[in-house]
């Protein structure tokens, strides 16, 4: 599997979340803004990157739902409110997986660890149906390493998918 | 968010002519559904036909509109595509939505 997208040394020229950066190890790493369309924009680029390396489409489709999940996280709980930043995202492929780092200098993570993730209960009148609550149970559904850790103001969240996913 | 809206027979379906129901949309989508379903009479059934994708807070959106419904209406859901399908799965939305293969598989209402 070649790098993918083309080989840029350096940061100072490089344009926001549309060029993402390969490195020696074929990872590849993005840079984007905490927004929504910011968000927004780096799934897109990065499911095209792993459609590029030739995974299919379920797999790709897991690993956006996961990362929408998990970069919105990042936006709503690292920069609350109006504030947003510069987060990265790195991405790279395994013989049993693909890993992906999301790192970030934000707000930590309330407790320093992340939320269980159950699923919502569903049952009961319309009025008292959850509105939210699944996204970390998505994560944790398809995912099947989950780490975070909060070193020197820096975020940082570990996860996997397996290429046998359970979704 | 474009949406538009059909009736047919004792539907009214309400397609979603957007590529994603994202965080970025949720919320005009569920001021568009507000606007949509308010005088719809029957079954509602969001056709989700194409949009590709969908996360966590536009499906907590598709809830929102379904709470928003007056009492006597209801919210059926069809045509999903194949991401948006597991998310609903995964979340087991199927509990508290009748989700429909495609328009045509929609059960033939009977008359009056």
């Amino acid at each position: 599997m070649g790098p993918v997208g083309q080989h840029m040394r350096g940061k100072a020229h490089r344009d926001l979340d549309s060029d993402p950066e390969v490195s020696k190890d074929n990872s590849i790493t993005f840079t984007y803004e905490t927004t929504e369309k910011g968000v927004r924009r780096v799934l897109q680029s990065a499911r095209a990157c792993l459609t590029t390396m030739g995974l299919d489409e379920d797999f790709c489709g897991t690993a956006e739902i996961v990362l929408a999940e998990a970069l919105n996280n990042v936006a709503e709980h690292a920069y609350p409110g109006e504030a947003h930043g510069m987060a990265r995202l790195r991405l790279r492929l395994t013989p049993d997986g693909c890993d992906f780092d999301l790192t970030d200098q934000g707000k930590p993570m309330p407790g320093l660890i992340l939320p269980v993730g159950q699923l919502p209960p569903l049952a009961g009148p319309r009025p008292e149906l959850p509105e939210g609550g699944f996204g970390w149970f998505l994560i944790r559904a398809l995912s099947d390493r989950l780490t975070y850790t909060r070193k020197n103001g820096t975020n940082h969240v570990h996860l996997r998918l397996p290429f046998t996913h359970g979704g | 968010m474009d949406l538009s809206s059909t009736v047919s027979g004792h539907y009214t379906i309400i397609t979603v002519n957007a590529p994603r129901i994202d965080s970025a949309a949720a919320i005009q989508f569920k001021d568009a559904m507000r606007a949509a379903t308010q005088n719809a009479a029957g079954t509602i059934v969001l056709d989700l036909g194409h949009v590709g994708f969908i996360d966590s807070s536009g499906l907590g959106a598709v809830v929102a509109s379904m709470k928003q419904l007056s009492g006597g209406q209801r919210l059926d859901l069809a045509a999903l595509k194949p991401d948006v399908a597991k998310v609903f799965r995964l979340t087991r939305m199927g509990s508290i939505f009748q989700i429909h293969e495609n328009l045509d598989a929609l059960p033939h209402a009977k008359a009056g």
